[in-house]
């Protein structure tokens, strides 16, 4: 018998004998590889091409341009703006949406009353569609009946409301609390899940040999759930650097493209500015942004699990 | 590890590939239905719809995609309604039926659609400029396929067909027209001692004054619409599209007249609401000055509807805008066009012909708009909304906004430009100079 690693590939695959695993995979990855496999590949070359829709009777339309197109956006103030932004965006939920989904993750994991009714609650605001959790929080925010503005109003902190997401100092504080509201319970639910994969043995020895709880927790409960903690984060990591709604139906990217990330920069060249050349271009740099955090991160666990 | 890579750059893929689907679908909002008009009998007896054709197709289905507030059920909605109904009825073989979506998508909504080859057969276009990007981007017929440009500069206003106009065609056919004018706190005048302005000078004094007394001044949609008219008013108009390249005349004196009376405004007297630096919906703008933030709203004809939902005690007026150098507002108003994908662009066409014609003027009738025919009395049409005569005392010195491509980010540019002015991030000078040189630069990447 060979080596099933040294077999090749195609014989690996054993059609004959596994025909209708493939068949019933068969549609799945055909809806990949037309959804996001060709876009993304029309998306690349897009990007080295002359494509500003206004002007296709331009004799250079849809044409290959070379580096002209990301030439254009890394000279373009927007977009170094917008990466300045979405390096703060992501790395503020990233870290707030771990820590606070950590917490709550051990909480939930307590045997605590109502422990399931806490739980489903928790994952209240991962289900409110993001277009309703942006107009609720607008709300929240508005300078005249925002519920923000009256209770600072009245508690003396404040002479008048104030336009939370209309100053160039604060909208972006207000949308990052909202996309860490919306964020917590996906990456909690995947913590929570880890923990209760954890025997109770574990920590009864860990009691016997007189560990406290925070040397539980760093020594055991960490590394034990590490892998799945690496996994949710970079889902999670490229759930927020791809994160649209929240922003562009708060913000639309401004005051004076204060939330502009890439991803509103590459919606705003798109479809107002009609450059599907440059709007490409900052896509791409978006997704080997999110390639290299992936495959770092990858590699670092790999590496534990090595050692 | 290189199958976990491989697997992570699939899921990256998967993951880009389905939020750029889905953020341009949940971004805009839609909610895109195709709706059949109901039936109303009687009102369809008394449809004399053209004869569909003109050596075209004499029966087909055409579908016509208009914002939500044109097809909802308020009393414009249900006039629209009833008139596509009618047509139905009056035109056998000929079917019509509408699409709906948001305001703020509908440009969006109808390009991605008509850019794939498909899309509405007549799509309703805001008349600040959607037409010339759509026209720009190879996706509508000229007018002029269907009626003589003679007729056509006969039958319907200029500014109106001229918020259609690209490279010397006409492609939409106006619908209905309307400008921005002035909304005044009655009461709050009264309490200040102040008349209701009628120039610059008193405008002014009078936006001095609520502020002092603790009172906002101006909310305004959070854009360059109102400025717009400003500019009018002192008789630049910004972008000069006379030439076959357009020109930017926004820093000449006239313009400089104009940026550092309206810049002024905020920095001599904090003139503008905080709202107003998140007012890009008209609710909020509507809230505020309902609610007594703001003294004075500049608006069109549809704030009164939005001002009185709101709070329906508010005592109001409304006034032409303050005059300048000269008199002067900004056009808005819908306007039809016809979707070169359509199958059946004379049936189409027909269809506009009924829509346009005086036998459906009840229709805008019905929320007090006025046509944009020519040689029409457009006070009939406020008969049961005289508040808005001044609507119509304005039509003559309405001036649309310069017919160019991407006015969507020419008017952010503006816009953007006054918010580093409020924001104390430039002197009125630094900030037009600024818009001066970003204004060419997008002229340049549109035209050159």
């Amino acid at each position: 018998m060979k080596n099933q690693t040294t077999a090749p590939f195609l014989e690996r695959l054993n059609f004959r004998k596994n025909w209708p695993g493939y068949a019933l995979l068969a549609p799945a990855v055909l809806a990949v590889i037309a959804l996001s496999i060709y876009p993304l590949l029309n998306g690349i070359q897009l990007s080295f091409k002359h494509y500003h829709i206004v002007r296709q009777s331009d004799s250079n339309f849809n044409t290959f341009s070379g580096l002209a197109n990301y030439v254009k956006i890394f000279t373009d103030k927007n977009f170094l703006l917008s990466l300045s932004n979405t390096a703060v965006w992501t790395i503020a939920n990233l870290t707030v949406q771990l820590l606070l989904a950590m917490l709550l993750a051990l909480a939930l994991n307590r045997n605590i009353r109502g422990r399931s009714i806490f739980r489903t609650l928790s994952l209240v605001p991962w289900a409110v569609p993001a277009s309703v959790a942006a107009s609720t929080f607008s709300f929240l925010f508005h300078p005249n009946v925002g519920i923000v503005n009256i209770l600072a109003v009245k508690m003396g902190l404040m002479d008048s409301g104030v336009s939370w997401l209309g100053n160039v100092g604060s909208a972006m504080v207000c949308v990052t609390i909202v996309a860490i509201w919306k964020g917590i319970p996906f990456q909690m639910i995947f913590i929570l899940a880890a923990l209760q994969g954890i025997p109770e043995d574990v920590y009864e020895g860990a009691v016997i040999d007189g560990s406290n709880r925070w040397n539980t927790f760093w020594r055991i409960t960490l590394p034990i759930i590490k892998q799945p903690l690496a996994i949710a984060t970079i889902l999670n990591l490229i759930g927020i650097l791809t994160s649209f709604n929240i922003i562009w139906l708060m913000t639309e990217g401004g005051p004076l493209y204060s939330t502009e990330i890439i991803y509103t920069y590459a919606y705003r060249e798109a479809f107002i500015n009609h450059n599907f050349g440059t709007a490409s271009a900052a896509s791409v740099v978006l997704f080997l942004i999110m390639a290299v955090f992936s495959v770092v991160y990858l590699k670092m666990v790999s590496d534990d699990e090595e050692e | 590890m290189v199958k976990k890579t491989a697997t992570l750059l699939l899921a990256l893929a998967l993951a880009i590939g389905g939020t750029a689907c889905a953020g341009s679908d949940t971004a805009s909002g839609q909610s895109e239905q195709a709706v059949q008009s109901q039936q109303t009998p009687d009102a369809a007896e008394s449809a004399s719809a053209e004869p569909a054709g003109q050596g075209g197709s004499t029966e087909g289905e055409i579908v016509i995609l208009f914002p939500n507030g044109m097809v909802d059920d308020a009393p414009f909605g249900t006039a629209v309604k009833e008139s596509i109904q009618n047509y139905n009825d009056a035109n056998e073989g000929v079917t019509v039926q509408f699409q709906a979506t948001s305001q703020q998508d509908i440009l969006d909504q109808f390009k991605t659609a008509a850019l794939a080859g498909s899309g509405a057969d007549i799509a309703m276009m805001d008349s600040s400029g959607h037409a010339v990007d759509l026209a720009a981007m190879d996706l509508l017929l000229p007018m002029t396929d269907f009626i003589p440009e003679a007729e056509l500069l006969e039958a319907y206003a200029e500014g109106p067909l001229n918020s259609g106009k690209f490279r010397g065609n006409y492609y939409s056919i106006p619908w209905y027209m309307d400008n921005c004018g002035l909304y005044y706190n009655t009461k709050r005048l009264e309490e200040l001692g102040v008349g209701v302005p009628t120039n610059w000078e008193e405008f002014e004094n009078a936006i001095a004054k609520a502020t002092e007394a603790g009172y906002g001044g101006i909310i305004s949609y959070l854009s360059a619409y109102e400025m717009y008219a400003f500019f009018y008013q002192s008789g630049c108009p910004v972008i000069d599209t006379s030439g076959d390249i357009p020109s930017v005349v926004v820093n000449n004196d006239a313009g400089k007249a104009a940026w550092e009376y309206w810049c002024g405004l905020h920095l001599k007297h904090g003139g503008f609401v905080e709202s107003f630096k998140e007012a890009t919906t008209w609710d909020k703008v509507y809230e505020s000055f309902a609610n007594g933030e703001a003294t004075f709203l500049l608006g069109g004809d549809w704030c009164a509807t939005g001002i009185e939902r709101i709070n329906p005690d508010l005592e109001y007026g409304i006034t032409t805008m303050p005059e300048g150098t000269q008199k002067a507002t900004i056009l808005g108003g819908w306007t039809f066009n016809i979707n070169k994908n359509s199958a059946h662009p004379e049936l189409a066409y027909n269809f506009i012909r009924y829509m346009t014609s005086p036998e459906t003027d009840w229709v805008i009738e019905a929320d007090g708009k006025t046509t944009a025919r020519l040689g029409v009395d457009y006070t009939k049409a406020l008969a049961n909304y005289p508040e808005r005569i001044i609507f119509t005392e304005q039509i003559p010195y309405t001036m649309p906004r310069p017919a160019i491509i991407n006015e969507q980010a020419i008017d952010k540019l503006i816009t953007d430009a006054f918010l580093t002015v409020l924001y104390n991030q430039k002197t009125p000078q630094e900030a037009l100079d600024q818009l001066e040189i970003d204004l060419n630069a997008n002229i340049d990447a549109n035209y050159k």
